[in-house]
């Protein structure tokens, strides 16, 4: 290779080297900032004033899900932690318990008065009669 | 290959409600892909004229 | 001596490629063999995945955005791929063609993206309930797209192609790394988009009989896609090559 095509070589992945490395180091110091949701673990063990919007997601607990009138109160665990949502509204098709969800609102006392639920699903796309195998 | 999905014709269109994202998507698709070919072809057409 | 002349081919060879002349003889000559091939490969890939598959356990029929969101969200990255990697090549080698290629794929990227971020919000409607929420995988694809537009911007502004080439280059090559960070987004913090289906270690978690229409979905998209990218990369050698003894008799 001639030399001044090395030079060029070494130029462009110098340059791909440092703008990842430099991306990398932003992604880093930024990293809990992109997380969308706090699970109830990471909640629970942080003081949240009352007045801060925050968002929670995990699994809607099996036989939590009450509905009262336009009310729909459920619980949201992690697996090792839960914490108590009430939400009035509509809530989307995919949710269930047993499912994801996420949602946003204002924690007071330990529970989330929610203004938004939003259902998430899972990587697995299947047909029906396939789902009891 | 399974066999048809759906059991008629307002079936297909419906998809159980969920038939006017289906069909939003498949539209905007179809739009974007023939407009690019469309597009794209007239450049071409364009500076064709221009070098002549 | 077997050695040298093997390096003066292979030296022929790229040089000739390389030249924009033989590549529109060469694309002109495949462009519609692939056209037709990836129409029908595409088509049948929609059909087959829109009528002929189950619907989903969880999302029923809406799931059916997959055959068009998930080959438009692939292709939208592995553009970028392509042109940094042109944008490499025309900066080592200073190939011109690679810069042609390099300028020709970010419109086509931009519209890519763009429908796949439509494609996306829409299916978001009826599974989580919302069609823009600010999560990781969301945010860094609308970055692709702004990146794509940025840099088209940018290489209009400059009267000086060489110039406009150079930097477009380098912007593009930095901007690459935007691409590992979209395909781990959703692994690396909490996201509402779903983790990959496919993946290259792991065995695909969708059924097989949604899998096979959505890999020739995918097929056909790139294919249609490439088209597209040639018709554009000719816009380019008209634009640049025009006072080329060539390109006047072509035409």
């Amino acid at each position: 290779m001639k030399i001044h095509r090395k030079k060029r070589l070494i130029n462009v992945l110098l340059l791909s080297l440092l703008s990842g490395a430099g991306i990398l180091m932003v992604l880093y110091a930024l990293n809990s900032n992109l997380d969308y949701f706090f699970t109830p673990s990471e909640l629970l063990a942080e003081e949240v004033p009352s007045n801060r919007r925050v968002k929670v997601g995990g699994m809607v607990q099996e036989g939590s899900v009450r509905r009262e009138d336009s009310i729909i109160s459920f619980t949201i665990t992690d697996y090792s932690k839960t914490i108590d949502v009430s939400y009035t509204g509509i809530v989307p098709d995919l949710f269930k318990e047993g499912s994801g969800v996420v949602v946003l609102g204002y924690l007071n006392d330990g529970k989330v008065d929610a203004e938004k639920v939003l259902a998430k699903h899972d990587e697995n796309y299947m047909p029906p009669a396939l789902q009891d195998k | 290959m399974s066999k048809f999905a759906f059991s008629s014709i307002s079936d297909v269109m419906n998809m159980d409600g969920h038939g006017i994202y289906v069909w939003i998507v498949f539209a905007l698709f179809f739009i974007a892909l023939s407009t690019s070919f469309f597009i794209f072809n007239l450049l071409i057409k364009k500076y064709q004229k221009r070098i002549k | 001596m077997l050695r040298e002349i093997l390096i003066i081919v292979i030296k022929k060879f790229i040089h000739q490629f390389a030249s924009p002349k033989t590549y529109f003889y060469q694309v002109n000559r495949l462009y519609p063999w692939l056209l037709y091939i990836s129409i029908s490969i595409y088509i049948s890939a929609i059909i087959w995945g829109l009528f002929f598959t189950p619907k989903d356990f969880v999302q029923g029929h809406s799931y059916r955005i997959i055959y068009f969101h998930v080959p438009a969200s692939f292709v939208a990255q592995s553009l970028y791929a392509a042109m940094a990697i042109s944008s490499a090549v025309f900066l080592i080698w200073r190939v011109k063609l690679a810069a042609y290629l390099a300028r020709s794929i970010a419109p086509v990227g931009a519209m890519v993206t763009f429908i796949a971020l439509v494609s996306g919000s829409i299916w978001g409607i009826p599974t989580w309930g919302t069609w823009w929420e600010w999560d990781a995988r969301i945010t860094s694809t609308l970055i692709l797209f702004i990146m794509y537009l940025g840099l088209i911007s940018l290489h209009n502004s400059f009267n000086n192609f060489d110039k406009a080439d150079k930097l477009f280059s380098y912007l593009a090559i930095i901007g690459f790394v935007q691409i590992p960070i979209i395909k781990k987004s959703v692994d690396w913090w909490s996201s509402l988009h779903q983790p990959a289906s496919i993946t290259i270690s792991d065995k695909p978690s969708i059924d097989p009989s949604m899998l096979y229409p959505l890999f020739m979905a995918m097929i056909g998209f790139a294919g249609l896609v490439a088209c597209i990218v040639i018709l554009s990369s000719k816009v380019q050698i008209y634009i640049r090559e025009k006072n080329k003894n060539w390109v006047k008799d072509y035409v």
